[in-house]
């Protein structure tokens, strides 16, 4: 799935391992569903949505 | 493979790895201690016996890796070691082809339960170091 994970991440000026420690993942995590080799399951996508005050469909979308 | 890769280890890792260090003593201590003796009494029933308690390691080594998959948060994590464990069994599988066919055709016996121990954990380890490598 194609994501704006990195966009936003860059607009608050976070690194991937900050961003991983906000959502409790390991950097590993965060750089694989950024490049989208990781899908995230339903619960982590809603956390990432929620951390970044959007809806889901707003982070993610459909290659 | 816990020397190597220790400080990368989460605390969960780090308490399943040492699970394992206990799991493997206990394979490698049964199999000495089962090498050294011979069945008494009823032969079929003291090696089925033997059997039985040669197997329990591998049973725990099920015990720790279930633990280790229900305590794991981060599920990234999870998958990469669920395609590591997949990696150990397929390492597993074929290393055992081998083994046994030339268990066979030289007709010399090794401690299969160990064996199989030592090639799926190290298989799965190797794996998961080459995935998490890969995710960089």
């Amino acid at each position: 799935m194609k994501n704006a994970l990195r966009a936003l991440r860059a607009e608050r000026g976070w690194s991937q391992g900050e961003l991983a420690e906000r959502l409790a993942v390991s950097r590993q995590s965060v750089n694989a569903i950024e490049t989208g080799r990781f899908d995230p399951s339903l619960p982590l996508a809603f956390r990432i949505a929620r951390l970044f005050e959007l809806r889901v469909d707003e982070v993610f979308a459909e290659k | 493979m816990l020397l190597f890769c220790r400080k990368n280890l989460s605390l969960v890792q780090r308490k399943a790895m040492n699970s394992l260090v206990g799991v493997m003593g206990a394979a490698v201590s049964l199999t000495i201690l089962f090498r050294e003796s011979q069945p008494v009494g009823g032969l079929l029933r003291s090696a089925l016996l033997v059997s039985v308690v040669e197997t329990l390691p591998l049973l725990a080594l099920v015990v720790v890796i279930a633990r280790y998959l229900r305590q794991e948060t981060d599920e990234f994590v999870r998958a990469l070691v669920v395609r590591a464990l997949l990696c150990g069994f397929a390492f597993t599988i074929v290393a055992d082809g081998l083994i046994g066919s030339l268990m066979n055709l030289y007709a010399f016996h090794l401690p299969w339960t160990l064996l199989n121990l030592d090639l799926f954990c190290a298989g799965a380890m190797v794996s998961f170091r080459v995935l998490r490598r890969a995710y960089r």
